[in-house]
């Protein structure tokens, strides 16, 4: 019964030649653009930082296309569908407090200091194993990452078109490819905003459309049945809510650890960041990307509800066509005929394909700069990292081919996703924290409690797998983990610190570096709705005002 | 800082005549091409294609309306597209990366 149900909209989805015209139409604008870029990639610069050119509405919206990916489009619909409008906690206690942080205080170090990517800030705050260990696991991360894309991405397809699962993997593999190779972080950014633009414009008729049939969002609170789906806060005093965890761990874990963590120090993000044309377009980057990133705490959750309106038996029973993840797609193919089918499937296939190509361009930043550059051939000419990126390009691709193949059992794309945020990101977000804003941090200590912090990660993960540990829900047990790597990492770097006081830096090599010791530079914006705390405070009065409303 | 922001801004508009965009390319026109495609696309399949296109979308003619307005965004990118760089020339140097509110 509950499979004929869920059966149902894949018999009906209509596609027709309009569909696949959209689709190649995108196609063949993506690779256009990368062929169109390829003859202006003439320096390393260009090809790992695109020449900091960019205007600030470019790599805002880049920004946000590079954190959109699929992966978080189908998360947190997936999300919705399973913890209600909690779930809207990434967007409005997450994202956007996090966002603010990033522009007014991480933005002037990154910027000013003329690094070329996160490993590169801990190399010169801490030492070269710092920097090692994690341009490793950064590089590692990615390659699961983009694999996780290419396969969630292909399971999609097969469902709703009967692609063929191989068939999906090497078309996208084979796309990104080209187009990053030849145009390298430019192709990858603008991509990244042509996606923006076509999720954007695929969503909202279908939130619109849902909302609509459903009789408005009371409507749609009575055909779900489940009030505690509908409160973010409410229910939070005790763990008595879907996602079974008091508010402390949504503030602390989501919104703090978590959150900062993934904004602040996630290189994915950061590098747009770094392309922008100079220091005030980059502070009003992640300012830029946070306005639509509140429209998606909408666009993203709402399907998610709506899908438990229409298929109540989701996440029933077992198998990944009968999971959460498919929330949105199956929507689509319930409300969408062919044609606006289309596009939504090109949006879904340009946030995968820029999910990916975002990966695989911070991947070969890392690995050119801070591995191989670093490590194995120090003093080549520019031309030859160029060539050196280009290669990790296509050895990205074909590792995250072999990591979407390895990953063929998954149950909810966000829960792996935070899983895998909690141990890679919040800890180095504690690393981080103390390099800027304490000056006493020495080398060692930051070496120490990062690895301690994810080695400690790993291990309550390994626990819960075990069972000797155990939460309410998936997703408290991602708070927690978080919160503890964090903790940990931050501790142990505070006791190493006073242990090992000699190795300490001296103040002018730390200068740019930390807080107390940099130059606070002004970035000139004479317009005054242009200026990074303006935008800010009006960006945290609507979150404020959302967090009430839905209270 | 602020002269080195002018005279940066000075040599990112003669790089825009020069080569047509830099790296800023011109983005927007790359946006509004595939907006405008796909919107007429639908909206043409929206009046000529089968009426059966309307039972899913209660009985709205989805793709008409949608492709319409995707028309009407793509002619206000194309719009602000055909603005910007002159307006950045214009400004010269007194605000770099105008063109933001698009």
């Amino acid at each position: 019964m509950g499979t004929l149900a869920l059966l149902q909209p894949q018999v009906s989805v209509d596609d027709s030649w309009l569909d696949y015209f959209i689709i190649g139409v995108y196609f063949l604008f993506v690779l256009g653009i990368g062929a169109v870029l390829r003859s202006r990639m003439r320096t390393s610069e260009d090809y790992f930082l695109s020449g900091r050119s960019l205007p600030s509405w470019v790599t805002g919206l880049a920004f946000l296309g590079a954190n959109l990916g699929a992966l978080e489009i189908l998360g947190m619909g997936a999300g919705a569908a399973q913890y209600g409008i909690m779930t809207a906690h990434f967007y409005w206690i997450g994202a956007i407090p996090a966002m603010v942080f990033i522009a007014l205080f991480m933005i002037p170090f990154y910027y000013g200091s003329g690094i070329v990517s996160v490993p590169g800030y801990l190399k010169r705050r801490y030492n070269e194993a710092t920097r090692g260990f994690n341009a490793a696991l950064f590089a590692i991360f990615m390659i699961l990452l983009s694999g996780l894309n290419m396969y969630a991405m292909a399971i999609v397809f097969q469902l709703l078109l009967g692609w063929s699962i191989t068939a999906s993997i090497l078309l996208s593999a084979g796309i990104i490819m080209a187009y990053v190779v030849m145009g390298g972080l430019s192709s990858s950014i603008f991509n990244e905003v042509l996606q923006f633009f076509l999720i954007t414009l695929g969503l909202s008729p279908l939130v619109i459309f849902a909302l609509v049939a459903a009789g408005g969002w009371s409507g749609l609170q009575e055909t779900v049945g489940k009030p505690e789906f509908f409160h973010l806060w409410a229910d939070t005093g005790s763990t008595d809510n879907p996602m079974a965890v008091q508010w402390f761990a949504i503030v602390f874990g989501l919104g703090f650890v978590m959150s900062f963590g993934y904004w602040c120090t996630d290189f994915l993000v950061v590098q747009r960041a770094l392309a922008a044309e100079d220091l005030a377009a980059s502070q009003r980057t992640p300012l830029i990307a946070a306005f639509p990133k509140i429209l998606y705490g909408i666009l993203a959750i709402f399907p998610g509800l709506i899908a438990l309106s229409v298929f109540p038996e989701l996440g029933q029973s077992p198998g990944l066509e009968n999971s959460f993840n498919m929330a949105i797609p199956y929507v689509m193919a319930y409300y969408l005929p062919t044609g606006m089918l289309g596009l939504g499937l090109t949006a879904l296939l340009a946030s995968f394909m820029s999910g990916m190509a975002g990966n695989v361009t911070a991947f070969n930043t890392v690995w050119t700069y801070d591995i191989y550059r670093a490590y194995m051939r120090p003093d080549e000419p520019d031309g030859h990292y160029v060539t050196v990126g280009r290669m990790a390009t296509v050895v990205g691709v074909l590792l995250s081919i072999g990591t979407a193949y390895a990953v063929l059992a998954f149950e909810s794309i966000l829960d792996y996703l935070q899983l895998l945020h909690g141990i890679f990101l919040a800890p180095l977000f504690a690393t981080f924290l103390l390099g800027m804003f304490w000056r006493r941090t020495t080398p060692w200590a930051g070496f120490a409690g990062l690895v301690s912090g994810t080695v400690s990660g790993l291990a309550l993960w390994g626990f819960e797998l075990m069972g000797a540990i155990s939460y309410g829900s998936p997703m408290a047990g991602n708070f927690w983990r978080a919160i503890w790597a964090w903790v940990i990492c931050f501790g142990v770097t505070i006791i190493v610190s006073l242990l090992t006081s000699r190795s300490q830096k001296t103040d002018e090599e730390l200068e740019g570096l930390v807080w107390g010791l940099t130059e606070k530079k002004e970035a000139v914006e004479p317009a005054w709705y242009k200026k990074p705390w303006v935008l800010a405070v009006i960006a945290l009065g609507i979150t404020i005002v959302l967090n009430i409303i839905f209270f | 800082m602020a002269e080195d922001n002018l005279s940066r801004a000075e040599e990112k508009v003669e790089e825009l005549s020069q080569s047509g965009g830099g790296h800023a390319l011109a983005i927007g026109f790359y946006i509004a091409a595939l907006v405008l495609i796909i919107g007429t696309a639908l909206t043409l399949y929206g009046l000529l294609g089968p009426a059966a296109q309307q039972y899913k979308s209660l009985g709205i003619n989805i793709n008409l309306w949608w492709g319409l307005f995707m028309v009407f965004f793509g002619c206000v990118v194309l719009g602000m597209s055909f603005a910007s760089p002159r307006r950045r020339a214009n400004r010269k140097a007194a605000a770099p990366g105008n063109d933001q509110n698009l």
